[in-house]
């Protein structure tokens, strides 16, 4: 295992495109957080923002960072791509990596990363929330941190689902193009011919699910809002109520699972 | 354990060789491989004993690179089977083969350092080892410079470093030569010949004859992926000595030539008459046996046919 990690450390810290999209990843996250502090709601009525404060800001962080997935998934695509243009999965089974390693390697890799990003989510969210809330005796600030653990399932499965189509596809700029055009519109086209039942289900569905908008709007215009936070997610009350939490993150740790083992058995079965 | 043999018992050698079977290191069994409709390893039986050093002989599209790409896992083949020490290939089992199959492949922004250290940790070889290849491959000062940036004559070379990471006892190479200037060629041949001199077994493909002639204790021949010759080089490749005579008196020379019952064959160019002996019969009987018929020659010469023409036939049959 730490063998496997260390190997994907030596190949990617020394590659400036990780780097870059990385450096994209943390930079865009952090300009949007300082922009969305920035935006002042021109509502008559509202002191502070209540969602930059503990415990609202969890939510408010962890779904601006969702957004950003995207380049995390990007991030391991190239990777698993590059693999297969410089042939060094080839050369690693020559040297003596099994297949079903070559994967896990990754795997650790993806677990690395979604680590990294939600500390970042952490820190850059904490940060804001100290800012803005106004502390006083009943403030928890922790009430609703649990959403960073739901942040790092979120990540994992969109570097799985990454992997998986780098896995298929092989090349990094057609895999980036599937992968982004799965997120929009393939899946939303796949999805309108089923039924609603059905549609929940779907992979971006679920996975963008997790972390769910902090609807801004409704919390700040209607009183009784403020008092209904009581950990449920779905505030808004969406036409079709969302599946609970609970669910989505079962529903979604299996999507992981499926997209790891599908490329387990994508790669055993081809040449390298 | 080291056996004399005497140079006359068959039986003995014979016996030897059924013995050797307990060592082989690879043995590949009808091995069969197709790409689409193009049979590119048919039936495929080799047998390479320790210490050998295998030459792969065959022309470009032979099979030689998807047979080695098969035995090292790469490939999966359609049908047939190989084993290494006897045993199903396993991670274990590849750690003790150094292979370097066609192009080498590493990471093209990563040092030859850092390439080399992922292989090393791959296969659990302690990372002194890597300034030990390098020197071997003369790589040392260039060690810290970008792969991408080497010229393929040190990419090759890297290979061939990287194949011999962690002192292999099984040396898998493909066309290390390949992309190697004069002096680069001799070296790696020398590395291979110092390598093979420790005991260790070498399998080398090559579409170069030259190159097994002068490396390789064995050869196997293939032709479109299928075995059409092999044994020991010598045996094989060193057979049919040429012998070119000829007198002043031509005609009476032919007639004398042709009741000679140990050649093989006579084929008259002009004045000269290309002959080919049967096994042991060398240019001394010749001049014998035309002295004691009455003819002195005017021309005796040994002519070692040439391997390229030897070969050439070969892959004709």
């Amino acid at each position: 295992m730490k063998k496997l990690l260390h190997l994907e450390l030596i190949k990617n810290l020394s590659y400036t495109n990780f780097w870059v999209i990385a450096g994209l990843w943390a930079l865009l996250y952090v300009l949007i957080m300082i922009i969305i502090c920035m935006i002042n709601i021109g509502l008559p009525g509202i002191e502070s923002k209540p969602y930059l404060q503990f415990p609202q800001v969890w939510s408010m962080g962890t779904w601006i960072a969702s957004f950003f997935n995207l380049l995390l998934g990007i991030i391991m695509i190239v990777s698993v791509s590059n693999e297969f243009a410089f042939k060094t999965f080839r050369s690693q089974m020559i040297c003596g990596l099994t297949r079903n390693q070559l994967i896990a390697g990754k795997g650790l890799f993806t677990i690395l990363l979604a680590v990294f990003s939600m500390v970042i989510v952490f820190l850059v969210s904490l940060v804001i929330g100290i800012i803005y809330t106004n502390f006083g005796s009943e403030t928890s600030i922790f009430e609703k941190s649990y959403l960073l653990l739901v942040y790092f399932i979120q990540a994992i499965a969109y570097m799985a689902m990454g992997l998986f189509i780098a896995v298929i596809i092989r090349n990094a700029a057609l895999s980036i193009l599937t992968f982004i055009l799965y997120f929009f519109p393939m899946e939303f086209i796949l999805r309108s011919f089923l039924p609603e039942t059905v549609q929940q289900f779907f992979p971006v569905k679920i996975i963008s699910n997790l972390t769910p908008s902090p609807d801004i709007f409704q919390l700040s215009a209607s009183p009784q809002m403020v008092t209904n936070i009581n950990g449920q997610i779905s505030e808004g009350a969406p036409p079709v109520a969302d599946l609970p939490l609970n669910i989505i993150l079962i529903v979604s740790i299996a999507y992981i699972v499926i997209f790891y083992a599908a490329s387990v058995m994508i790669i055993r079965k081809r040449n390298l | 354990m080291y056996c004399k043999i005497a140079p006359w018992s068959d039986s003995t050698i014979h016996k030897i060789q059924i013995n050797n079977k307990v060592n082989a290191v690879l043995e590949i069994n009808n091995l069969k491989k197709n790409y689409g409709k193009i049979c590119a390893v048919d039936d495929l039986s080799l047998r390479i004993e320790e210490g050998n050093v295998y030459g792969i002989l065959g022309p470009n599209g032979s099979g030689k690179t998807t047979t080695l790409s098969i035995i090292m896992d790469i490939i999966r083949a359609d049908q047939g089977s190989f084993s290494w020490f006897g045993q199903v290939s396993s991670v274990e089992i590849k750690r003790k083969i150094g292979a370097l199959i066609e192009v080498p492949y590493f990471y093209p922004y990563l040092s030859a350092e850092k390439n080399l250290r992922i292989i090393a940790e791959i296969k659990n070889v302690a990372l002194s080892n890597i300034d030990r290849v390098l020197q071997l491959t003369h790589l040392s000062e260039r060690k810290h410079t970008r792969f991408d940036a080497y010229s393929l004559g040190m990419k090759q070379r890297l290979a061939l470093a990287a194949a011999m990471l962690g002192d292999p006892q099984v040396l898998v190479l493909d066309e290390p030569t390949n992309g190697l200037d004069p002096e680069g060629i001799a070296e790696v041949r020398q590395i291979i010949k110092i390598e093979a001199a420790k005991g260790k077994t070498v399998i080398l493909a090559s579409h170069i004859l030259d190159e097994v002639e002068k490396v390789c204790t064995h050869v196997a021949v293939l032709k479109k992926g299928k075995l059409i010759a092999s044994g020991k080089v010598k045996e094989l490749l060193d057979s049919g000595e040429k012998i070119i005579v000829s007198a002043t008196d031509s005609d009476h020379l032919q007639k004398i030539l042709s009741g000679a019952r140990f050649i093989n064959n006579i084929e008259r160019n002009n004045n000269d008459f290309i002959l080919v002996l049967d096994a042991p019969y060398t240019a001394v009987d010749i001049n014998r046996f035309t002295h004691e018929n009455g003819i002195v020659l005017s021309k005796l010469l040994t002519q070692q046919k040439s391997l390229e023409s030897q070969f050439l036939e070969l892959v004709k049959q």
